[in-house]
């Protein structure tokens, strides 16, 4: 089924994708039927909280899953009108890096200790490139000075530097080959927040420059707010609300959205109790029924525990998974004051 | 007035490293009324936990006071020391390492009421525990597992009941929350307030997320490389922050809002670590307004309207 | 109030011996190592039982010297007309009880340094350990050969010789993890709740370094056993009339050319000790591995 990719300009398409960890007869359904499309030069914002399956679902547009556990069983992930999911190993190798790239949390173990840094960047650029050594480290210096970092100190290692100069150096590895598709999951959850920002900001200059589409993974719904053009909202491995950002923080549908919203510490609304959403995130391995959501929705009927929910369209760029929004189910939600 | 519950002057801890002495704290000074929370706030290495623990004495200082009900707690003998433990308390960051793996809930709630003999009776001490733990929100069906079979949000309450076991008046809370997902966050910080409000419990709240500890404190301290920069009410700090960390820190925060576009203002390079300072502010490296001035001499803590320290030669 | 206090009982715990059971069950050449071992285990706690010690052990038969496997001595006969299979069982006894004795020895003297030496660490580490580098830098071998020419060849000084070579493992394994430990939050969450050093080393800390410890128990007893057959093959250990498989393995040796199963089974014996209790040891590092856990 070839989708034509080139309409409206999308860089990345997922279809139904599903994927389980699976071990010892206990299967975690990590991801559920997740579709999303990306176009050019966008940022799509995953948003959820552990075990929602946002980093699964990145890792699977990469085949980066490890395998056992885990299992992609369904769906499609086309790029650029390739089905990635069709590719074998050696044709998966020269995509990563080169086409999509991605940021890990933790710039600290992400990086080889026992090469420099300029090193790792030239590595990238000689896999991909036909390049001499001394071009492709000419051009690792070029990627440090990109990234705010003195070309000079190309001839460092890793621990020479502090964790938001790792940070930089990650993201010069990931822009090296000028890649189609970025994704970062959660890139600046280990660094201090004024280091942060100074990331943030480097991240949203090159992305503008270069015109990269971006996957950002992240649970902080401030980043999400500064730095991406459409949110989706995971939960138990489906996306359970998705839109523009004014869709997401105004016009905020599904129960599980509003919750996240309402669990943060609002810095107007002082000394007022939080309004968290009760219970825990449920088992992957034993999903409720119906509604995944229903065990903590506090508008549930019993309805919700026996119908799974499908994508309702508010409007061209909004939809939501919630039965409250489809019609005859007698789910409604009203409005709490406020 | 309100009444102070403690009282730090002038505290220090230094640790030997092989590049030097590393001025974690350097001479800290503040106090805290009984009933309130005090927000300490600032970036990693800025030495809020050490402060945190040496306040509790689980590091031994280099040099300074802090006065407990007026009791100077450096000079208390392991023994009165050990007394005093009762009455402050910490809750640790990190609800994975803070339980030991080989001990089920209820020991572990039990403990403290185990080592300083306070309900010698298992039978009482076990409802003692169970109490506890419905204080906290955990289900009694918990009692025999271990924390590892458990999610983050329930470990973390483990350690909150741990810490009420012995009936603190005062917590040290070291980035309670940080370790947790948004939803969880919210209903742990709404059980500490409600513990807070039930028991008239005092709380030193540390952390980095400035949201949360402008919903939660009193009073924030910001501090900066082993020294306190900033000290005010929170609404003050928010509205007017004084100190050009803590303007630059609060304009860092990412805010959940659309609409709101504030200006940010980008600190240059990267936070240092206090190794051997010289004299002089601290931040002045990487401070947009640096003068001459900030240079050779450090500032002191001056009080520029009631309540509100600040710590910087421009103000 | 009745059913409340009941709690505790009312919700069994599951016991952390039973998931790091479920995890040894799934290797193969653990259980392989596990049954070996017992079995040889219970032939040489039962040894009186199954073999008569007077009859089958001392009695010797000329007419019978170095007779190849039969029925009547299925592990043949040795140089004096002796059973070799009464004999290998019996020789168990001596080579399981000084492995034992030495582990047990070494691991209380090692394991204590090293927990004190952990624990407190500075200038007291450095002495510890130092004298411990210095037990370390001699050959285990060689040192228990030196002692036992010193002190004399008994079975307790046997233990002796060949657990003093553990102690310095034992110290350096406990010495780290007792380091890797002394700095968690729940160590100091004990000490924020009032309790004393002592306390805190044997119920926070000694709990949580079992782990490399039983690993090592493994691995050490089957060195143990293997240098207690060492030594008396040259006639350090426990001498001949006594049974046992280094000795029996030392005599023949002589003999080889003529009646190789003399050699065979107490070498037989000796090797399958040692690989069981390897694979035991290997077994129960994955199963006690706690990244393999969740």
């Amino acid at each position: 089924m070839e989708k034509q990719a080139s309409e409206k300009n999308i860089v990345l398409e997922i279809e139904d994708l599903v994927v389980n960890y699976e071990t010892d007869g206990v299967v975690v359904h990590a991801v559920n039927g997740v579709s999303l499309r990306l176009e050019k030069g966008k940022t799509l914002a995953l948003v959820g909280e552990t075990g929602a399956g946002k980093t699964t679902t990145a890792l699977s547009i990469l085949q980066l899953i490890q395998d056992p556990p885990g299992k992609i069983r369904g769906g499609s992930i086309t790029m650029d009108g390739d089905a990635l999911l069709t590719f074998s190993e050696r044709q998966m190798e020269s995509i990563r890096g080169d086409k999509v790239s991605m940021i890990f949390q933790d710039p600290m173990t992400s990086l080889n200790p026992v090469l420099t840094v300029g090193q790792q960047i030239a590595e990238v650029i000689q896999i991909h490139q036909k390049v001499s050594k001394a071009e492709a480290e000419q051009k690792a210096r070029e990627m440090l000075e990109l990234v705010g970092i003195d070309g000079g100190r190309a001839g460092e290692y890793p621990h020479q530097f502090s964790g938001g100069m790792k940070q930089r150096v990650v993201i010069a590895i990931a822009l090296a080959c000028n890649p189609t598709l970025l994704i970062a999951d959660e890139p600046t959850t280990a660094l201090d927040v004024t280091i942060q920002a100074q990331v943030l900001e480097l991240m949203k200059e090159l992305r503008e420059k270069y015109q990269t589409s971006m996957i950002m993974i992240t649970h902080d719904l401030g980043i999400v707010a500064e730095t991406c053009d459409e949110v989706s909202i995971m939960y138990a491995g489906r996306i359970v609300e998705h839109g523009t950002l004014r869709d997401i923080f105004k016009e905020t549908r599904h129960p599980y959205t509003v919750g996240l919203f309402n669990s943060l510490p609002n810095i107007k609304r002082r000394q007022e109790m939080l309004k968290p959403i009760k219970g825990l995130m449920p088992d992957p391995s034993n999903l409720p029924t119906g509604c995944s959501f229903h065990p903590r929705c506090d508008y549930a009927q019993a309805i919700c525990s026996t119908r799974k929910p499908a994508q309702t369209f508010l409007s061209d760029t909004h939809f939501v998974e919630c039965l409250a929004y489809e019609s005859n189910t007698g789910v409604t939600i009203t409005k709490k004051e406020g | 007035m309100a009444e102070t519950l403690l009282e730090v002057k002038n505290l220090k801890k230094y640790f030997k490293t092989q590049k030097g002495l590393l001025h974690a704290v350097d001479d800290v000074s503040f106090t805290v009324d009984r009933g309130k929370t005090l927000g300490v706030v600032g970036e990693s290495g800025c030495g809020k936990s050490t402060a945190g623990r040496t306040i509790l004495r689980l590091l031994e200082p280099t040099s300074g006071q802090v006065f407990f009900e007026g009791k100077d707690i450096f000079s208390l003998s392991p023994q009165q020391m050990r007394a005093i433990r009762k009455d402050m308390q910490i809750i640790f960051q990190d609800p994975y390492a803070s339980l030991n793996p080989r001990k089920t809930v209820g020991e572990i709630i039990g403990m403290p009421l185990v080592l300083n003999k306070l309900i010698p009776d298992p039978r009482k001490r076990e409802q003692r525990v169970l109490e506890l733990m419905e204080t906290v929100g955990l289900a009694e069906r918990f009692i025999n597992t271990y924390p590892h079979e458990l999610d983050g949000g329930r470990r973390q309450r483990i350690g909150i009941a741990r810490a009420m076991a012995m009936e603190p008046k005062f917590i040290v809370c070291d980035e309670p929350v940080s370790a947790l997902d948004v939803s969880i966050q919210a209903q742990i910080l709404n059980l500490l307030t409600t513990l807070q409000k039930k028991l008239g419990l005092t709380y030193i709240f540390i952390t980095h997320d400035l949201s949360v500890v402008n919903y939660f404190s009193d009073d924030i301290a910001v501090m900066y490389l082993g020294q306190l920069v900033e000290k005010a009410s929170s609404e003050r700090l928010f509205e007017k922050p004084m100190h050009p960390y803590t303007q630059a820190l609060l304009s860092a925060i990412p805010v959940p809002d659309i609409d709101h576009k504030q200006e940010r203002i980008l600190l240059k390079g990267e936070l240092a670590s206090p190794i051997n300072p010289k004299p002089g502010c601290r931040f002045a490296p990487r401070c947009n307004y640096v003068t001459d001035k900030c240079i050779g001499k450090t500032p002191e803590l001056k009080e520029i309207t009631p309540g509100h320290f600040v710590a910087c030669t421009l103000v | 109030m009745s059913e409340q206090a009941s709690a505790l009982k009312k919700y069994k715990k599951r016991s952390q011996m039973a998931e790091v059971w479920l995890r040894f069950r799934k290797n193969k050449a653990a259980i392989f190592g596990l049954i070996i071992f017992t079995c040889i285990l219970l032939v040489s706690i039962f040894a009186d039982v199954l073999v008569d010690y007077e009859t089958k052990v001392k009695q010797q038969d000329f007419m019978n010297r170095m007779a190849s496997p039969s029925w009547e001595h299925p592990f043949g006969t040795d140089e004096f007309g002796r059973d070799i299979l009464g004999r290998v069982v019996h020789g168990s006894r001596l080579s399981l009880a000084v492995g034992l004795g030495s582990v047990a020895f070494s691991l209380l003297l090692g394991g204590t340094l090293g927990a004190v030496a952990g624990y407190y660490g500075g200038r007291l580490d450095n002495l510890i350990m130092r004298i411990v580098d210095i037990f370390m830098a001699i050959p285990s071998t060689i040192m228990a050969i030196t002692i036992m020419a010193a002190l004399g060849a008994s079975t307790f000084n046997l233990m002796l010789a060949i657990g003093i070579s553990f102690i310095p493992t034992y110290a350096r394994i406990m010495r780290s993890s007792v380091i890797g430990l002394r700095n968690t939050e729940f160590v100091e969450a004990a000490k924020a709740i009032g309790a004393k050093n002592s306390t805190i080393i044997l119920t926070e800390i000694l709990p949580n370094c079992m782990a490399p410890i039983l690993v090592q128990i493994t691995m050490s007893f089957a060195f143990g056993v293997l240098n207690v057959s060492t030594l008396s093959f040259i006639g350090l250990g426990i001498s001949p009339p006594t049974p046992e498989w280094g000795n029996m393995l030392s005599t023949a040796r002589e003999y080889l050319r003529d009646a190789p199963h003399m050699c065979f089974f107490p070498g037989m014996a000796i090797a399958l000790t040692i690989l069981s209790l390897n694979l035991l040891g290997d077994g129960l590092r994955d199963a006690l591995d706690p990244k393999l856990k969740q």
